[in-house]
């Protein structure tokens, strides 16, 4: 534990943690300082996340205690396949919504950035911490930073939109205390790890509160994964937190579904007896009403954003949907489809933002507006980033698509599967190719010009763009790292053993 | 009404065994409540209409839904069978983390990076807040409903000296309170709360103009390097080969002081401590200054007590 | 002694409940506050109820009340302290910006 290499599961919280520090003491300084050091912190990030991800490659389950106490009694930062390669995204995610950001969309407010690193230092926690009590505390973080740069540059909409999020955000926090407190008054203990063990060994007396704990706890992790019917506060708030901040919060809902994986297979997972399998049928039901429900809000956008932001809705049910399927493929598949739907719907927030700004007055809204400069580029990136979204071929979302159908074939709720996907798949096409035409082809004669982009502004995007064509080209490597996750989460017992089993460091000075 | 329920539930925790809780409870309700006045202050004056009769009954049947499946929980709970981790926490506290006070060790030492994301969402909550109060205008009323001009008296000369007579104790108080947290009820956060009640005291009893010059309303920076104290403490077992936040302590012997046990979680307190006062008068003053602020010209040195 | 702070727990919650779905900001300011209230206790009595036996460790002494929850509770408190603050502030400022105190912002 001594040597650096040990430390690598904390710094992808430490990093941002003092990078945020940093800029909250530097607050009056110029501009270019903060961008610089913020653009820094994303970038020792994303070098620290693939160190992670290298060493967590090889199936091992790294475990970092903190303060040097003991699991279950300390808490403990545990970095497996899955942890490590969401870290990973997110500092993808960060680097290219960073470099959308500092184009200009982080002058709206001092503090754009200080709250940008306090939000992946949240992200980064929840998806690393072994403990359930750590994970409302960094689910908070993540939240209250994010109330912050959906309020950056108030204004009326944002106020309205910021009101509703925060109050439904704080109903769930709360929720979720109640759900770790009856887990703690049953079990006796916080760790995840330990938790598992002492449901496996769970006497019949206690299994219905057990139960009623656990879909406490997933109806706080639907709340924030925005499964139906609690994705409402999603579309109001992604569309006028600002395409900038909307970009990063692609992220978020994705931080529930990790979640939900996360404690049913650790917790309520095969060993667990009478509550094993407690929500996959929900899931399922829930996640292709929510594809539904998400493609309805798409057809009946009047503003690019809020399209954008019910295609998120149709992401997140389709992958709460593929871990509602269940079993190794389908949690592959899902996963898969998480890392390039993230990154999708992120250049796809950006790409809003360079339409808007070009078109002036007429914004993101869907009508005719100014001829746009340079309306073959933007309508390209868009395009592109609409085929892969979408799941049509050669994109990401396809190859995404196709094995979720895929490993639903054999069970009982393929056809249901099958269908939803594809009809809604179809319609969010058909919504797409209009909102395209309307807004790069159509002109109203009596708009005036249109401002040229910076062509700066479309380097993120378009990079995005290129890593969704990585992701069909690369998609067999990637599936099995996917592979590799899946397999390493639903055989909790390695986990559980190195959690449990590992020993601080003898002290110096012991009494 | 609100302070009752908080006075009652600060009750209960002295009740059964937790005057740690009791104590930040109390400090946290007032400060709460001065916020929440502060903040009605602001808000129409008119009593709201009522919603309508269908809609009333449904939100009191979700209420009682809700209240009584809660009820349910905790005595269905309360009523099993209890084994925890806990007595790990009593058997270690002396021997590894160096404080007789079970909770606060488990606080700074034993879950230590809890209170850091605490702390860390507090300073997150005073940038937003800081953020949302520029350009913030806001129509304080000047006058009640029957047309009474608020505050026009001056500051109360009693209220005012004795103000300043209780900085510098409650200033020794809280550092009291500060040292003691880590063997008896106390700690970093009723410290912190403690020291920023006793200025925005400054702040009613002498009035804006007064303490202003006096007392730099830009506390912003303390909030910062509270944070930074509390992980740089943390970094500091980085350098001797431990884990982040592991804690040391040992027993020194400086003259005059005699026996003085100091553990390194004493200054992940004081980090806590500032982030406290940090936020606490940050918010509160920039409140209180919303509405002084157009006050004062209505009021030229009204609020001069000399 | 169990059954009647279930009923206070109880109570708190089902008024929280009804206060945060009420239209006007500040009732439901008040209500998420009760909440808090109601899931702070729910946490601490989740380590038994124990009376006189404070978890600060004294020679001579076997009982003491689980400190865990406690720990928890406090981190809780704050949380929700920050929280607090963040929304009325909120409200203040959606009250500056839509003109007037209703969550969604329109008048019924």
């Amino acid at each position: 534990m001594s040597t650096l290499p040990a430390h690598a599961v904390i710094a992808p919280v430490l990093i941002p943690l003092l990078t945020g520090i940093l800029l909250v003491l530097l607050r009056g300084s110029a501009t270019p300082l903060r961008r610089t050091i913020s653009m820094l912190g994303v970038q020792a990030l994303l070098g620290a996340s693939f160190w992670l991800l290298l060493q967590v490659q090889s199936g091992e389950v790294l475990v970092y205690q903190l303060g040097n106490w003991p699991a279950p009694f300390g808490i403990v930062l545990v970095a497996d396949r899955l942890a490590a390669g969401m870290v990973m995204l997110t500092a993808v995610l960060a680097l290219f919504a960073m470099m959308h950001a500092i184009q200009g969309s982080d002058r709206r407010g001092r503090q754009y950035h200080a709250l940008f690193q306090f939000q992946l230092l949240g992200l980064n926690g929840a998806f690393l911490t072994g403990d359930l009590f750590n994970l409302f505390v960094f689910f908070e973080i993540l939240l209250i930073a994010s109330y912050g740069l959906l309020l950056h540059g108030v204004g009326a909409a944002r106020s309205r939109a910021g009101l509703h999020y925060v109050i439904i955000n704080l109903v769930g926090s709360s929720l979720f205390l109640f759900a770790v407190g009856t887990l703690y008054g049953l079990l006796g203990t916080l760790n995840m790890a330990d938790l598992s063990v002492r449901v496996a060994a769970l006497g019949t007396a206690d299994v219905g509160l057990v139960r009623a704990a656990a879909l406490l706890l997933f109806l706080v992790f639907a709340l924030k994964a925005a499964l139906a019917p609690l994705h409402l506060w999603l579309p109001g708030a992604y569309s006028a937190a600002g395409p900038a901040s909307a970009a990063i919060f692609a992220i978020m809902t994705k931080v529930g579904a990790y979640a939900i994986l996360r404690i049913e297979t650790l917790i309520f997972g095969t060993e667990s007896g009478p509550l094993e399998g407690l929500i996959e049928p929900w899931l399922l039901v829930l996640g292709l009403v929510t594809i539904a429900l998400g493609t309805i809000g798409v057809l009946a956008s009047r503003r690019l954003a809020v399209l954008i932001s019910h295609l998120v809705v149709i992401s997140a049910g389709t992958i709460l949907t593929a871990f509602g399927i269940g079993g190794s493929a389908a949690l592959s598949a899902g996963l898969y489809y998480t890392f390039q739907s993230t990154l999708v719907a992120a250049a796809l927030f950006m790409l809003t933002e360079n339409v808007a700004r070009t078109r002036g007055s007429y914004a993101d809204e869907l009508r005719a507006g100014p001829m746009l400069p340079a309306a073959n580029v933007l309508g390209g990136l868009f395009l592109v980033l609409a085929l892969a979204v979408a799941g049509l071929p050669p994109l990401s979302g396809f190859v995404g698509k196709v094995l979720i159908l895929e490993s639903s074939l054999g069970t009982v709720s393929a056809p249901w599967v099958i269908s939803i996907v594809l009809i809604t798949s179809l319609f969010t096409v058909m919504a797409l190719a209009r909102a395209g035409s309307t807004l790069f082809f159509k002109t109203d004669t009596h708009a005036g010009e249109a401002t040229l982009p910076n062509a700066a502004y479309l380097v993120p995007v378009s990079a995005l763009a290129l890593i969704s064509l990585l992701f069909v080209i690369y998609a067999q490597p990637i599936y099995s790292f996917a592979a590799a996750a899946t397999e390493q989460i639903l055989q909790p017992e390695a986990y559980i053993e190195t959690v449990l089993s590992a020993k601080p460091l003898p002290r110096a000075g012991d009494h | 009404m609100l302070s009752v329920v908080g006075l009652i539930v600060a009750l209960i925790f002295v009740k059964f065994s937790a005057p740690d809780l009791a104590l930040t409870q109390l400090s946290v309700e007032m400060v709460t409540i001065v916020l929440l006045l502060l903040a009605l202050h602001f808000l129409p004056w008119t009593t709201p209409r009522e919603s309508s009769l269908p809609r009333k009954l449904r939100d009191g049947a979700l209420a009682i839904t809700g209240g009584g499946l809660t009820a349910t929980l905790t005595w269905a709970v309360l009523t099993r069978p209890y084994e925890s981790i806990s007595h790990w926490f009593l058997d270690n506290s002396v021997p590894g983390g160096g404080g007789t006070n079970v909770v606060n060790v488990i606080l700074v030492d034993f879950r230590g990076f809890d209170t850091l994301g605490e702390i860390t969402v507090l300073a997150i909550a005073a940038v937003g807040i800081y953020m949302m109060m520029r350009d913030l205008h806001l129509d304080a009323p000047e006058a009640d409903q029957e047309g009474r001009p608020w505050s026009s008296d001056r500051h109360p000369l009693i209220l005012a000296t004795f103000s300043r007579l209780l900085l510098p104790l409650a200033l020794m108080v809280a550092v009291f309170i500060l040292l003691r947290g880590h063997n008896l009820p106390g700690g970093g956060f009723i410290a912190g709360l403690i020291i920023a009640v006793a200025l925005v005291m400054q702040y009613l009893a002498n009035g804006i103009a007064w303490t202003q010059p006096r007392l730099s309303g830009e506390l912003h920076p303390l909030i910062g390097l509270g944070l930074l104290t509390a992980t740089a403490t943390g970094l500091g077992s980085l350098y001797f080969g431990y884990p982040f936040l592991t804690s040391a302590h040992d027993h020194f012997h400086p003259p005059f002081l005699g026996d003085v046990e100091l553990a390194t979680a004493m200054l992940f307190d004081l980090g806590v401590m500032m982030v406290v006062i940090g936020i606490t008068v940050v918010i509160l003053i920039r409140l209180g200054s919303i509405s002084a602020g157009h006050r004062r010209t209505l009021l030229p040195k009204n609020g001069e007590p000399h | 002694m169990e059954g009647l702070i279930a009923a206070i727990i109880g109570l708190l919650t089902a008024c929280g409940i009804y206060l945060v779905l009420r239209a006007r900001t500040f009732p439901v300011v008040m209500g998420l506050t009760l909440l808090s209230y109601a899931v702070n206790l729910f946490l601490f009595v989740m380590g038994r109820l124990n009376i006189g036996v404070p978890a600060i460790i004294e020679p001579d002494r076997a009982q003491y009340a689980d400190p865990l929850p406690q720990a928890l509770v406090l981190t809780a408190i704050v949380i929700g302290f920050g929280m607090t603050a963040f929304v009325v502030v909120l409200a203040l400022r959606a009250r500056a910006d839509l003109g007037n105190d209703h969550v969604d912002g329109k008048d019924p």
